[in-house]
């Protein structure tokens, strides 16, 4: 009889370790989507902001400084994250990368108060087109870090909970690390973003 | 608590509701089945079988009682299933709810920020980017997500929610129906309701076996078994109706807990509930100001983002409240901060006020004709937004307050030239709606007298003419239960009465000039181009033909006299200036054919957007002060 109830008991906790393992690794999977989304939303902003310097040359003669510092900082994020690609494991340059990103937004942010500053310019379609699109495309990355750092909450949350944490090491779980900007100047960016 | 604690909590407090209602099926089944027992032996009875036969059929439920149970359980499974493959496919809830889809060359600028926020949405929810549809004809702000699964699901969105709302609040509006699509709200609503239609299917078959007509002659079986057969009518009719009130209320509080959750995943998606709560409190400012009603299908209504005006909300509602769905974006703030918040919103464009905001401040009584307070710039043209400023007028505070008589008599007195035509006509307006609340006679009364009163000084305007007349007749057809006496016109008919009436409303006078003449040119176009109706020859008429011709157009079907609205205003739009009777006329002849007055002037594809998109960019960034809590 005692035999049969250890059984069953067993049994349970097998079930349960299947279950919770499975979701640790759909949680794990989902993390590393979110993180190749971020590459995938890095890669779009820099393929876009040529074409959107191209376009604004043409309204923003005087400030050609402004367009050749993004431009700068586009070709550097850019050389960075192509070198990832081909050596995904270096550290060092994660962080190289998100300085270089940060950057960016910041030249991105500037550019933007430029054509706020050019009343003429806002009621431009093509210029509305462009502005529209520089949103966007700062708000992906954005939203991109941010479910990048979701994924990683749920997934550290489930590996720590009680009884998990007994067997999440053994069975090779790691904790996640959030994205985090570790520039301290890059803190300081207000978010661009407009109506 | 946050949102992701909010998440779980909704998740789990709807995991009982659908326990509740599993329940709910379960006892519902067992009590028609223990009806059935019990009813049984008696209809075998009254069937005045021979003695053998009729003591089979007794065994056979008596014996097999558990049988009936189910046989209950099986029926109404299988009806849910059956009814669930039909339900939802979510292009076609769309194409219900009148939706146009958005293409990929659709260059519009609004478009393009919609397409750039849903996609910023799905990046942030982590789901495959829905399919994307327009109302192009609701002018509120709402939005829908429906659809069976994540991959093949749609978001809607209106009109409306794309001029009113800046990027942020569009932002909150897609990512709260994202979540929802996330969430799988659209299925699991759809399959309980496909479950409370079970219900109901028991409550129509005993409805059915109620209306059976009993024989007069008793046949070969005898009377009694048909009186026991409405019984069992009775029966199913109770218990089936009882079914579908628990399961309906099972089904509101289910909806209402989902959509809280799907404000918590929204906040989750944006890190911005004080757009959220912008954008509900813009929507319930600015939402449900119709005349009418435009009828949906309670299946619908828990598709959309915000309870649409004349959604059937006689037995649940689908949404919480306004205060309740803020609250729980804001758990720190009190009472008072959510009134204040609410109240300090903006108003969305066009002045209106609000019904459902309890702290509504009681304004002047001259607040209608804030706008051309000034008199001489009646009848001569005044810039378009001035006059449609005041174009949404409801019985506002302080007509409820004063009640319609007050109003009578303070409109009444237009005679000693205090008011100026504007006035007049906008008194007549408020006049009108609040007269609606009054009993027959006493309507009949206000009017006559009005009429009475508008014909001593000579200074009716030809829209005040047929606002009264056409209210008066409204009110006959109103006490002989007879609404709709003239016969649905055919497309023949239209086209020869909508002819006067264009005429009529081009003129506003018997005799034309020639901005009348090209107005009517224009609609005529406007109309056979863009709303294909063809209004036939629009030439000079008298002014009982063009009454009887919109008494006819009454009866059209709502996205026919929506259209024709539309097609007027948007030809109206066409010139810089509007003249005030003109635009007395199009609120008139809304009145009339109970369409909401158009909000905005904005309707127009080509007006709309570009040149408010600058202010409204400029406008929300002087304010910018938004978290940085994103990255």
């Amino acid at each position: 009889m005692a035999a049969v109830a250890l059984l069953v008991l067993l049994g349970v906790c097998l079930f349960y370790l299947v279950i919770k393992y499975n979701q640790l690794i759909r949680q794990k999977n989902q993390v590393t989507n979110a993180f190749s989304q971020i590459d995938v939303q890095l890669t779009r902003r820099h393929e876009l902001i040529p074409n959107l310097v191209e376009t604004a040359k043409g309204f923003l003669k005087h400030e050609r400084q402004t367009l050749e510092a993004v431009i700068q900082a586009r070709n550097s994020a850019h050389n960075i994250l192509q070198s990832l690609h081909q050596s995904p494991k270096a550290l060092g340059q994660m962080d190289q990368l998100n300085g270089a990103e940060s950057l960016l937004s910041q030249s991105l942010g500037r550019l933007m108060a430029v054509v706020e500053s050019y009343p003429e310019l806002k009621s431009d379609r093509t210029m509305l087109q462009l502005m529209e699109e520089l949103a966007s495309t700062e708000n992906r990355v954005g939203f991109a870090r941010q479910a990048f750092n979701d994924a990683v909450m749920t997934y550290n949350t489930s590996q720590e909970q009680f009884p998990v944490n007994l067997f999440a090491t053994p069975l090779g779980f790691k904790i996640a690390k959030p994205f985090e900007i570790q520039n301290e100047e890059a803190k300081q960016v207000p978010k661009v973003s407009f109506g | 608590m946050d949102f992701f604690e909010k998440q779980s909590k909704s998740k789990s407090s709807s995991r009982f509701l659908v326990l509740y209602l599993i329940l709910s099926i379960f006892v519902v089944a067992w009590t028609t089945a223990w009806f059935i027992n019990f009813i049984s032996p008696f209809i075998s009875d009254s069937m005045n079988l021979p003695k053998s036969r009729s003591f089979e059929l007794k065994t056979f439920f008596l014996v097999y009682e558990t049988k009936a149970f189910w046989s209950v359980l099986i029926f109404l499974s299988l009806v849910t299933f059956v009814k669930s493959l039909f339900f939802g496919n979510g292009d076609s809830v769309a194409t219900q709810l009148g939706g146009k889809p958005i293409r990929d060359e659709d260059r519009d600028p609004l478009l393009l920020r919609l397409k750039n926020v849903t996609e910023e949405m799905s990046i942030a929810a982590g789901i495959p980017i829905p399919k994307l549809y327009v109302l192009p004809n609701a002018d509120e702000i709402n939005a829908f997500a429906a659809g069976r699964d994540i991959q093949s699901s749609v978001v809607g969105v209106t009109q409306g929610a794309l001029i009113y709302l800046n990027r942020e609040q569009l932002q909150a509006l897609v990512a709260h129906e994202m979540s929802h699509i996330l969430n799988e709200d659209t299925k699991k609503n759809m399959d309980i309701g496909a479950a409370v239609f079970g219900l109901m299917m028991i409550h129509r078959i005993g409805e059915v076996l109620l209306r059976q007509r009993t024989p007069r002659r008793s046949s070969r079986n005898g009377t009694g078994i048909f009186g026991f057969l409405k019984l069992a009518g009775l029966g199913f009719f109770i218990l089936g109706g009882f079914g579908t009130l628990l399961g309906r209320w099972i089904q509101s509080l289910f909806c209402i807990e989902r959509e809280f959750l799907a404000d918590a995943s929204a906040t989750q998606y944006t890190r911005n509930p004080e757009a959220l709560a912008q954008t509900l409190t813009k929507a319930s400012l600015l939402n449900g100001k119709g005349y009418e009603e435009v009828w949906e299908p309670l299946d619908l209504a828990h598709f959309m983002f915000f309870p649409r005006l004349g959604f059937l909300s006689l037995f649940f509602e689908t949404h919480p409240p306004l205060e309740k769905r803020i609250q729980s974006l804001f758990p720190a703030w009190d009472k008072k901060q959510i009134a204040h918040f609410i109240n300090s919103q903006p108003e969305p464009k066009a002045s209106i006020s609000s019904e459902e905001s309890p702290a509504a401040k009681p304004r002047e009584w001259h607040s209608a004709s804030r706008a051309t307070s000034d008199s001489t710039t009646q009848f001569t043209g005044v810039p378009n937004n001035a006059v449609l400023k005041d174009s949404i007028e409801l019985p506002d505070f302080e007509t409820q307050v004063l009640g319609v008589e007050s109003l009578f008599f303070k409109g009444a007195s237009f005679q000693n030239s205090k008011f100026s035509a504007k006035d007049r006509f906008g008194f007549l307006n408020r006049f009108l709606a609040q007269a609606q609340t009054k009993p027959w006679e006493e309507r009949q009364n206000l009017l006559k007298k009005w009429i009475g009163k508008s014909q001593e000084d000579g200074k009716t305007s030809a829209a005040e003419q047929v606002l009264l007349l056409l209210s008066l007749d409204r009110l006959t057809a109103d006490n002989k239960k007879s609404l709709l006496t003239p016969p649905r016109l055919h497309q023949k008919a239209t086209e020869e009465t909508l002819g006067p009436v264009i005429h009529l409303f081009a003129h506003r006078t018997t005799e034309g000039d020639e901005r009348s003449l090209e107005i009517a040119k224009k609609i005529k176009e406007s109309l056979l181009q863009e709303f294909h109706v063809s209004p036939g020859s629009v030439k000079p008429a008298s002014i009982p033909t063009m009454l009887s011709g919109l008494r006819q157009l009454q009866t059209a079907s709502v996205p026919y006299r929506q259209n024709l609205i539309r097609g007027l205003w948007k030809t109206l739009d066409k010139f810089s200036l509007i003249q005030q009777d003109e635009s007395d006329m199009l609120k008139a002849f809304c009145h009339i054919l109970r369409v909401p007055i158009p909000p905005t002037l904005l309707m127009g594809e080509g007006r709309m957007g570009l040149s408010d998109y600058p202010s409204l960019v400029s406008k929300h960034r002087a304010k910018h002060k938004r978290p940085s809590a994103r990255n």
